[in-house]
């Protein structure tokens, strides 16, 4: 699918991709494509919203696949890539003797999934958050940071930001933190990739600007000219 | 009084019986306890050997710019079929979970053999497949 198409079909929803408030208000609707076990019940049952909610509130951390960890990876990509696995929720950074950092994340929920291949075009540290035109619209909350609202422990995008460019333009997708960190293994944004701030902040140290960032997502809408 | 010993007797063994099956219920010996937390409703390959493959598609055929797995699936018990894009066309990778890649094939002109290979695949999927062109680990 070429980038015009891309841009079409995802219209103004795509422009939400600031992610934050938005994914707070969604619904749990294409975010059970995980299962997880219940030790209570002694059963597979799909990882929801409300389920990954209860089990980080009840555990207080992320089931263990999604803590982050080195791992095996054997792959011809240099190190310093990044590699997102939107399917089983994983982002891998590549590093060197055939190694990557996995890295637990939450991807878009249906119809916010996108696949492509960017780059990493700059980093911010407490980055600022500016909600797009038709989310002020419509949402009262939004509508208060119109004019942007400033980093911290409150804003959606947490306590890091890698944007992403394709062929030096900003794809307005971003590899960032967030307030809710039990969202992750979601499928639960607008199209962002959600890191908790303690692994985005560990991201955010390792990655270079320029870094190549392949995004790997079944089904998903082209983003680049592939 | 006898009957009140025999009574006695045998409700202590039911009790002894019942708290045994509670605690071989509480109890999980290392296989059979649940391990993984999380899995996946649908399997798709792990993304080092869908990079395999494109990584592959790349070598194989230079002219292809961008090279982007775009699905894939297990096809039997240990290969997983990637579908790849380019800027030059569409790929089919068939690949072990040992990063053997046993087919690539550009999708337009494999539709046939692809049916072929997939039926070979599923019916050898009791035992070994056998790598048949490049090791790529």
């Amino acid at each position: 699918m070429k980038r015009r198409n891309f841009l079409q079909m995802t219209g103004a929803s795509a422009t939400l991709a600031t992610a934050g408030l938005l994914p707070a208000l969604a619904s749990d609707r294409g975010a059970s494509e995980s299962l997880i076990y219940d030790t209570e019940r002694l059963q597979w049952v799909p990882y929801s919203k409300r389920r990954a909610y209860r089990y980080f509130k009840q555990k207080g951390q992320l089931p263990k696949e999604f803590i982050r960890q080195v791992v095996p990876f054997k792959t011809a990509e240099a190190p310093g890539t990044i590699i997102i696995d939107g399917n089983k929720h994983f982002l891998y950074l590549v590093q060197d003797n055939f190694t990557a950092m996995r890295y637990g994340i939450g991807v878009g929920r249906e119809g916010f999934g996108w696949a492509g291949i960017v780059r990493i075009g700059r980093t911010a540290e407490w980055p600022r958050w500016t909600p797009p035109a038709e989310m002020v619209a419509r949402d009262p909350l939004a509508a208060k940071w119109a004019g942007g609202m400033p980093g911290g422990p409150e804003n959606p995008l947490g306590a890091r930001a890698l944007y992403l460019y394709e062929g030096g333009r900003d794809t307005i997708y971003r590899i960032h933190g967030t307030t809710e960190p039990w969202s992750i293994g979601l499928n639960i944004s607008s199209g962002c990739i959600r890191l908790t701030n303690d692994d985005v902040t560990d991201l955010y140290s390792r990655a270079k600007v320029g870094a190549k960032v392949i995004m790997l997502l079944q089904g998903a809408a082209l983003l680049t000219g592939v | 009084m006898t009957e009140y010993r025999v009574t006695k007797t045998v409700f202590t063994s039911l009790l002894s019986i019942i708290a045994a099956s509670v605690l071989a219920a509480c109890t999980t010996t290392g296989s059979s306890g649940p391990k993984p937390t999380v899995k996946q409703a649908v399997e798709t390959a792990p993304a080092d050997l869908q990079l395999a493959c494109s990584s592959e598609v790349a070598t194989r055929f230079p002219n292809s710019g961008n090279v982007l797995p775009l699905s894939s699936n297990l096809l039997g018990a240990d290969v997983f079929r990637v579908r790849i894009t380019s800027q030059a066309g569409s790929y089919v990778c068939d690949i072990n979970r040992g990063g053997v890649i046993v087919s690539l094939l550009p999708a337009a002109q494999s539709t046939d053999q692809l049916a072929v290979d997939e039926k070979a695949i599923e019916k050898a999927t009791d035992g070994p497949v056998k790598p048949k062109e490049v090791k790529f680990f």
